[in-house]
């Protein structure tokens, strides 16, 4: 289908923000918005959200991707995924002025950025769904544990490892004072993880439990996607099988999770990115 | 503080759609000159991104009405990295600086980092379009050495994925590229004809004689020399009448940083280059 790519300029308190809109010729009324996080701009590492935008848009999604204030070619101070919500906001008014037909729309986000849009989602009744692709909820102990579990556990079944320890490629000692520090980071938050059970926190609780509360408040669909080469997607993935409430709220009929074997967190080769392009319009045109 | 003018939109070119920011003064009749910005290679340019779009609302503010281009494949512009060749973006070039030549009505200067330093001394050499002044912003001296770090990301994560390792060094990948393979390297698709065009680019085979070079660099450390390789170059364009000077600013790597780095005593320092090259 044929679409067009317009450049936008929209106001976010004061500040100009730029925009790219892919705009189908015969467009469906739920869009997509890419909320771009990490230290990327609108096209994305590698240019993925251009061509990830284009791929939807020729499938009839309209699609809005911008820099938020002091990114990119947007104005404003540099900020973080925490404090985006007025861009976002800002962003749909835009989006929706744009695209008269429109009725909702999902938002699409990756690492901090998924997390950004999730605790956005249940603010604006706009939003029907998010996209969540390796969603960032890092701590401390957290990372300790997914680098234990997949990562140097894993490394230690395989053979090109063993090869490379053998053939000299790889430094013992530097590869377990880093293990090391991990497990002195796990045993020195041992305390707090006992402590941390989700239902003594619920104000000021770090980024795991907000991750919740935001998932519990919002009532639209989500599509959660992981990579299975990526820590940041591991996390994730652990968190939300370690407790009664996280296991259900991820097992209600209204969360789709997927994952995606070998690809690593930005997806860098065309069949992933692709694949997770089609997996996004298949779900944004499902319901 | 001044109202700078910003549009965002696409050129028409023969070959595609181009993004494009124009920057100005609102409301002034007219500018000083106007500045084309050249970017650099891959993600070299989405980290400067923000740094090339400070500068160019700096200069504006400052009565200079800057275009900044997204050339072919690369950016918000239309087509893909693998069909693009240094040939179509130095048509881009050539694209940018009618339009803005049109529009302004004035002289035109250009600024390009890296690699974009690179292709727009390859442009005003072969295309001849005439300008005023060359600011260079840390300066790829060298196609072959800036592919090969990009090679290397590609060998990395090969080696990480247990494909191969790290011995058989960067020829396996070339061979590929010999073979006129399109290489996937990081999320890019690098086709073989843009590699060879990059393989091959010097910046000691040009001799910059029309036009004022700034060479600006940065310093990571205070008191650290400029690298031999390149002092090598502005003697010997010295020696040879080019109107060069080099500038050097502390400052880290922004293009190639983890997070995004800025550096306001850069574009300060690059505000006063071109205000010293209008007297």
């Amino acid at each position: 289908m044929q679409y067009e790519d317009i450049a936008l300029t929209f106001y976010c308190q004061g500040a100009r923000l730029t925009g790219i809109l892919s705009k189908p010729q015969q467009a469906i009324r739920r869009g997509v918005l890419f909320v771009v996080g990490g230290p990327q701009y609108r096209i994305g590492s590698h240019r993925q959200f251009t061509l990830l935008a284009r791929q939807l848009a020729g499938q009839g999604i309209p699609v809005l991707r911008f820099d938020y204030r002091g990114m990119g070619d947007s104005e404003g101070m540099q900020r973080d995924f925490t404090q985006i919500d007025e861009d976002i906001r800002a962003a749909l008014d835009c989006f929706f002025q744009q695209e008269q037909q429109l009725q909702e729309v999902v938002l699409w986000g990756l690492c901090d950025a998924a997390t950004a849009s999730l605790h956005y989602s249940h603010q604006d009744p706009r939003v029907s769904g998010v996209v969540l692709v390796n969603p960032w909820v890092r701590t401390e102990q957290g990372m300790a544990k997914a680098y234990l579990k997949h990562y140097y556990l894993q490394r230690l079944l395989e053979f090109s490892f063993w090869k490379k320890m053998v053939t000299g490629q790889f430094n013992p000692i530097s590869a377990l004072g880093s293990l090391g520090h991990q497990v002195l980071k796990l045993v020195a938050n041992r305390k707090n993880v006992e402590i941390d059970t989700p239902s003594k926190q619920e104000s000021g609780a770090p980024l795991p439990n907000k991750l919740l509360q935001d998932l519990r408040q919002f009532k639209g669909r989500v599509l959660c996607i992981l990579c299975t080469n990526d820590l940041t997607a591991q996390e994730f993935s652990d968190l939300s099988s370690s407790s009664p409430e996280w296991k259900k709220l991820m097992s209600a009929a209204r969360v789709t999770c997927l994952t995606l074997e070998a690809a690593n967190h930005t997806f860098s080769q065309r069949n992933w990115r692709e694949k997770i392009g089609a997996w996004t319009i298949a779900w944004c045109k499902s319901e | 503080m001044a109202i700078v003018l910003i549009e965002s939109f696409f050129l028409e070119t023969n070959l595609g759609k181009r993004f494009c920011v124009y920057h100005s003064m609102e409301n002034a009749k007219t500018a000083r000159r106007a500045i084309l910005l050249v970017p650099p290679f891959a993600e070299e340019m989405n980290k400067s991104r923000h740094m090339l779009s400070t500068l160019a609302r700096t200069l504006a503010s400052h009565g200079y009405a800057v275009l900044l281009v997204d050339l072919d494949g690369c950016g918000d512009s239309h087509g893909e990295l693998r069909d693009s060749s240094w040939e179509s973006w130095r048509q881009d070039l050539a694209a940018a600086y009618m339009y803005l030549s049109q529009r302004t009505q004035l002289p035109i200067s250009l600024l390009g980092l890296r690699l974009g330093a690179l292709l727009a001394l390859d442009f005003l050499k072969i295309d001849k379009y005439p300008i005023d002044q060359l600011v260079l912003w840390q300066p790829a001296i060298n196609g072959r050495q800036l592919l090969n770090q990009f090679l290397r990301l590609r060998l990395a994560s090969d080696m990480l994925s247990g494909k191969q390792d790290m011995t058989s060094g960067t020829q396996a990948i070339r061979n590929a590229l010999l073979a006129g393979e399109v290489i996937e390297i990081g999320g890019y698709e690098l086709p073989p004809q843009l590699a060879a065009a990059i393989d091959a680019q010097k910046i000691a085979d040009y001799l910059p004689l029309e036009f004022r070079v700034d060479w600006l660099e940065l310093q990571p450390t205070a008191g650290v020399e400029i690298s031999p390789a390149k002092k090598q170059v502005i003697d010997s364009w010295a020696q040879q009448k080019v109107e060069v000077r080099l500038i050097q600013i502390p400052g880290a790597e922004f293009w190639a940083s983890q997070e995004i780095e800025n550096n306001p005593e850069l574009i300060a320092s690059t505000v006063q280059v071109f205000l010293q090259g209008d007297r």
